[in-house]
């Protein structure tokens, strides 16, 4: 098993650095055709490790080497193929592959085709690394390579400005949350004196309480971070300025979900501390209703469905919050099925109405698109929780628990997002796909994409229709085995079934509505002018708050100190010691002439002097002896 | 300061040793020092040509050949080896085979050199290379 | 008598090596006289290289030569400094000598008994062999300095070299007069016997002789006030001449200083300590003013190799002070140093075989456009010798400054992490005059040959030796040579 461990985990870095060779050549068309059958390499490894834990085997867990071993300090290269990180490592695989395989199509154009495959395949071994590591340290350097990734892969169209801005953005505001990571750590260090999460999670409950709440509180600013929870949420939308492939699977199934899989990975932690929990739902449920209200009225394909992808992490953080490790495990899974394809299918669209990205400017396109009409409306199905699809198992379960954990006001709100998602999802749809053909106005000739992307694209949509009825069985079996098996079973079947009836009418009367509204959308000039439009249209003024009252004044304080303290301090010493230097060196420099007999006079004053110190050193000894 | 030291044989070689450095320091920085205040700053052009005990400066018509240097240093280094030879031959026998291995080895390295020497022209007058 | 033959086998190839080459000089057959003279060090090198590792100490022949010539586990760690630094010299050098016609048969026989000299002078067990050594090796390389006899700066560097040489080989013979007078012996062995057996107060004469023959190895390391021909000699030496004395002969000269100090003179520590201190901080602060100064690259890294110098007396101080851990600092150091300026002056030897220039700070700008791959190895060299983080040089620093710090001198290290720091000023100069300026001309082809490889492999070299640990775990480690350097050392006692 051990081989395929490192099959899995070594073949997407042997992809990347290949591609990297020809990082600055023109297109090759076999850099995408290796890095993504390495890739398919790589997910075959998965699978039989899938297979094998399956089946009833223990934990892979090997120790490749040793990173450092000084002092106390000792942190081993490990890595650990337990029932979480499987499950992570199928998601990461299959969409990855997935992706790799499209983006050959995606990118075909592209002059960087090369520097681009050897990004993303950078991307999931950083990602593999960060899901198998069997320690918090390994955990980071995986955590900070999908960051680095991430930020070459936004800004990957460097020449545009808007994405040097948001690569910089999302990279800097991943930077401030990891600094709470590594406070994180280094508590965890602190207290514990290894980073191993076994190690860690035996010693959890001999720890003091506000030892841990520290330590829960400082991890959870991590993953808010990778995973862009209020008030660090502004990056993931502007991060849409990268390649589309890229948000499908960086910025929708895999890296942000990373801050959900460190809650779920540290469970034994948050398992000791509810009240951290409970913080960490009820900022979950906050970021659902949130993001899903800024997504009603946007204008801009991408970012309705990034702010979709924030609301479904925040569902994820309530199920994670309440314990209910299992069930945010398996709508990340779920989710990052439904929401890959449905980004794949936007950047078919895209590249059909060449980077248009407002759907007002579309309409219409199910007549020329019609296979990625298909998989948008069947991944906006399963975003929308309607029966038998991935979404409703898994969405519908987190309602679930947050009612039967008594919490109603979480369950209220996150019914009511549940409405607002199907809601935004099938505009969305309407607007793009349904009635008149607004593109002719604007001069576009689509075209569907090419034949393979969208076969690339299928198994996506296969997964997003049966994951949920044809996997939850077994896979809750798997899965609770580490992880706390709480069923979260409504006790009165009729509670039950009104709940589950009420959501799926509740959810299509959404629908339902959204496509009479948009299905003939005109612009509503009207409702552009009222203050609740304008105030979800603009974010809830956060971008500009942050701008006015974090950036600026940071820039001015920056400006003072170059100003006053680097030049005059800082600069003004170092300069000062190397024109002390050089000023001596000038005044000096006879010394050094050239001429022979100075060079001579110089060696007989060097001896004497070592004489005269001899001497003088000797006798001084022989005094203090004698 | 310890008797003993004082007392050592060698201490007032020393002593005078030091003197000797000193004294040369001094000397040299002192004739410099001295020769620069009271030099006469004469910078006409006879003045800085070279003295030539009266007559007047020429080129001299009979320059002696650097090779008569070569051929002094190559004399010098081949004679003075002689002079290991000369306790050899008086020890001959009593330093026996090992002596003259030895020799025979000391001999070659010499006559590695002269090949060379030879080769390289040097032995020859107004050739060389 | 086969084993002792066997030992003795590398030396002996180097000079029948150096015979043979002196006698082919004549020749105009078309003889790579490089590679045959690389060939023979190599094979030399492998014979060496298959007893590194096995502790054994030997006198060879004592019935004939007494105990005047060791092989131990230390000469044969430095024997393989030695013959693998003239090896790349010379191999780094190649474009270099294809492209000056005045590297003719005799050069390589000069490098080659410079090299025996340089091996003579780590095994040598006794102060006269020593002394023999020491003026084979130096009097091959005053006539390397002058070699390129249509140079006036060359013959001007030979004569200057030649003239203060001298005095230092004179005082070294005073010195070893006087030590012979005070313990009646010039055997190292002997000499400690007679330290051992007398009261610590009836040293006086030795001292004063040790003093002597410390002046003129100093003298031939550079350190400051024996300093003031590095620079016109460095810069007058044809490019290959100044890298062998840059690193080989220096490595030579350690291998002797630490001999005499560490192994038989230790016991009078307390003697050098002070000298030794005040040396260090001349030769710190002399040799930063002197590189400062310097518009010739050549010139400043001539300079900066007083610092070197420096830094390693620091290391010697704190053995002499009690600390033998610091020794192996200076081994690391010395092989640190020589990786990093080998690869540094490859790069000016490369770019004076393609396109004769006169290597100043002018002739660099922007050299980062027009040469980027060279500039960047350049940048890497010039990081590893002002002892940036994650180069070898880093961690050359770090182990001498540790080993300072354990013997108690905390102000010469603080001196010398300060001195780093000003070394920033002029090894960064060259980087940003290489990256800062625009420069007219384009990008010049990178091609593969001797000459680039080796540069190549050396910037490799100095990053792996500085992150070395970390990433590659199975190939040897600076772990590993430290591990080699105390190995070694331990044969001295």
């Amino acid at each position: 098993m051990e081989l395929y461990l490192y099959l899995a985990l070594f073949s997407p870095l042997a992809g990347s650095l290949i591609a990297a060779l020809f990082g600055a050549r023109p297109k090759t068309l076999f850099t995408g055709v290796v890095t993504s059958a390495l890739l398919g390499l790589s997910l075959v490894s998965s699978t039989i490790l899938l297979f094998y834990i399956l089946g009833g085997g223990a934990a892979v867990h090997v120790e490749m080497m040793t990173w450092m071993a000084t002092g106390d300090l000792y942190i081993p290269f490990g890595f650990l193929v337990d029932q979480v990180s499987v499950t992570m490592m199928m998601v990461v695989t299959v969409v990855s592959t997935v992706v790799h395989v499209y983006s050959i199509g995606y990118m075909d154009h592209d002059k960087s085709f090369n520097r681009f495959f050897a990004w993303l395949s950078a991307f999931v071994f950083s990602m593999m690394v960060l899901v198998m590591s069997d320690n918090f340290a390994g955990l980071f350097i995986g955590w900070e390579g999908v960051g680095l990734c991430s930020w070459a892969l936004i800004g990957f169209w460097y020449h545009k400005e808007s994405a040097i801005w948001a690569a910089n953005e999302a990279f800097i505001m991943n930077r401030i949350a990891d600094l709470g990571m590594l406070i994180g750590l280094f508590l965890i260090y602190w207290n514990v004196g290894s980073l191993q999460y076994d190690r860690f999670f035996e010693a959890v409950v001999t720890l003091d309480q506000s030892v841990l709440v520290m330590i829960g509180i400082f991890l959870f600013i991590g993953a808010m971070g990778k995973s862009a929870q209020f008030p660090l949420h502004t990056w993931l939308a502007d991060a849409m300025e990268g390649p589309t492939p890229v948000s499908a699977l960086i910025h929708a199934a895999t890296m942000v979900t990373a801050g959900v899989y460190l809650v779920v990975r540290a469970n034994p932690l948050y398992e000791m501390i509810p009240e951290v929990g409970y913080f960490v739902a009820s900022l979950g449920a906050f970021v659902a209703m949130f993001a899903a209200s800024m997504a009603l009225v946007n204008r801009d394909m991408k970012r309705i469905i990034a702010y979709s992808t924030l609301s479904q992490l925040g569902y994820m953080f309530v199920a994670a919050g309440l314990g209910a490790y299992w069930v945010a495990l398996f709508h990340l899974m779920a989710h990052a099925f439904f929401k890959a394809l449905l980004f794949l299918g936007a950047g078919n669209v895209m590249h059909a109405m060449s980077d248009e990205l407002d759907p007002f400017k579309m309409g219409g396109l199910k007549k020329v698109m019609k296979g990625t009409w298909i998989m948008m409306t069947l991944a906006s199905v399963a975003l929308a929780g309607i029966w038998p699809l991935a979404g409703f198992f898994s969405k519908d379960l987190i309602l679930e628990v947050a009612f039967v954990e008594h919490h109603y006001v979480l369950y209220t709100v996150l019914l009511l997002t549940a409405m607002l998602t199907a809601f935004y999802s099938f505009r969305l749809v309407a607007l793009i796909f349904h009635g008149e053909e607004r593109y002719k106005e604007y001069g576009s000739h689509p075209h569907e994409a090419y034949t393979f992307m969208l076969i690339a694209m299928s198994p996506l949509a296969l997964l997003a229709v049966i994951a949920g009825f044809a996997f939850k069985g077994s896979y809750i079996d798997m899965v609770t085995a580490v992880l706390p098996a709480t069923e979260y079973h409504v006790h009165s079947p009729v509670v039950f079934w009104i709940m589950v009836i009420g959501t799926q009418l509740l959810v299509g009367a959404a629908i339902a509505y959204a496509y009479k509204k948009y299905q003939n959308a005109k612009i509503d000039k009207a409702f552009e002018q009222r203050p609740c439009y304008k105030v979800l249209f603009n974010q809830y003024y956060i971008p500009h708050f942050y701008e006015e009252y974090i950036s600026k004044p940071y820039r001015e304080l920056s400006h003072v100190a170059w100003k006053q303290l680097d030049l005059r301090v800082v600069d003004a010493t170092v300069d000062g010691i190397a024109t002390l230097f050089y000023k001596t060196g000038e005044q000096t420099h006879t010394m050094q002439n050239g001429n022979l007999s100075t060079m001579l006079r110089w060696m007989v004053a060097g001896t004497v002097l070592l004489l005269a110190l001899g001497v003088a050193f000797t006798v001084g000894i022989s005094v203090v002896a004698g | 300061m310890d008797h003993m030291n004082v007392a050592n044989p060698y201490f007032g070689v020393f002593v005078l040793f030091v003197l000797t450095f000193g004294a040369f320091f001094a000397t040299t920085v002192i004739a410099r020092l001295a020769s620069r205040a009271m030099a006469a700053k004469d910078t006409e052009k006879l003045k800085l040509t070279v003295y030539e005990c009266g007559p007047e400066v020429t080129k001299q018509p009979n320059r002696i050949s650097p090779q008569f240097y070569l051929f002094a240093l190559l004399f010098l280094l081949f004679d003075v080896e002689i002079v290991f030879m000369f306790p050899w031959a008086i020890d001959f026998k009593l330093l026996g085979w090992f002596g003259f291995v030895e020799m025979m080895l000391f001999i070659l390295l010499l006559a590695v050199g002269f090949i060379y020497a030879w080769k390289k022209g040097a032995l020859e007058w107004h050739n060389i290379k | 008598m086969i084993y002792e033959l066997f030992l003795i086998l590398p030396m002996m190839l180097i000079v029948l090596g150096a015979l043979m080459l002196m006698l082919l000089s004549h020749r105009e057959a078309p003889l790579n006289r490089n590679m045959l003279s690389v060939l023979i060090l190599a094979l030399a090198f492998g014979l060496t290289l298959s007893r590194l590792g096995e502790a054994h100490s030997v006198f060879v022949f004592e019935a004939i030569f007494g105990r005047s010539f060791i092989v131990d586990s230390f000469s044969t760690l430095f024997d393989l400094m030695i013959l693998g630094g003239a090896m790349l010299t010379l191999l780094i050098n190649h474009d270099y000598f294809k492209s000056r016609h005045y590297f003719d048969g005799d050069f390589f026989a000069l490098v080659l008994f410079a090299v025996f000299g340089m091996m003579a002078l780590s095994h040598a067990h006794e102060l006269i062999s020593a002394f023999i050594s020491l003026e084979i090796a130096s009097l091959s390389i005053y006539a390397l300095v002058g070699y390129n006899s249509d140079n006036p700066k060359s013959r001007e560097a030979m004569m200057k070299y030649v003239v203060l040489g001298s005095l230092a080989g004179a005082l070294f013979m005073l010195g070893l007069a006087l030590i012979y007078g005070a313990t009646g012996s010039t055997e190292l062995g002997a000499i400690a016997a007679h330290i051992a057996a007398h009261p610590q107060d009836a040293h006086t004469m030795l001292i004063i002789g040790g003093f002597f023959v410390m002046v003129t190895l100093f003298f031939k390391i550079g350190a400051v006030p024996f300093h003031a021909w590095v620079v016109d000699v460095y810069h007058g030496a044809p490019l290959p001449v100044t890298m062998l004395m840059a690193s080989t002969f220096k490595i030579a000269l350690f291998a002797v200083i630490l001999r005499i100090y560490l192994g038989d003179f230790a016991a009078l520590g307390d003697f050098w300590s002070l000298p030794l201190q005040i040396l260090c901080v001349l030769t710190l602060i002399g040799g930063s003013f002197l590189a400062l100064s310097q518009s010739n690259i050549k010139r400043m890294l001539a300079g900066s190799s007083v610092v070197h110098a420096g830094y390693m007396l620091i290391a010697l101080n704190a053995i002499t002070l009690g600390n033998f851990n610091a020794s192996e600092s200076i081994l690391f150091y010395l092989m640190s140093y020589f990786i990093s300026s080998v690869g540094a002056f490859g790069i000016l030897s490369f770019l004076a075989a393609h396109e004769h220039k006169q290597l100043t700070f002018e002739d660099f700008k922007g050299f980062g456009y027009s040469h980027p791959y060279l500039a960047a190895m350049m940048s890497i060299f010039m990081l590893s010798l002002a002892g940036f983080p994650s180069t070898i040089g880093f961690l050359g620093k770090f182990y001498i400054f540790t080993g300072a710090i354990e013997a108690g001198q905390i102000a010469l290290a603080a001196l010398g992490i300060f001195v780093a720091f000003v070394s920033i000023f002029y090894y960064f100069r060259l980087i940003a005059t290489m990256y800062f300026y625009d420069t007219p001309k384009t990008e010049q082809h990178f091609g593969f040959d001797t000459t680039t490889v080796l540069i190549l492999l050396m910037a490799i070299l100095s990053i792996w030796g500085g992150i070395g640990t970390a990433l590659l775990p199975y190939l040897p480690t600076p772990d590993a040579l430290i591990e080699l350097s105390r190995h070694a050392i331990t044969s001295l006692d």
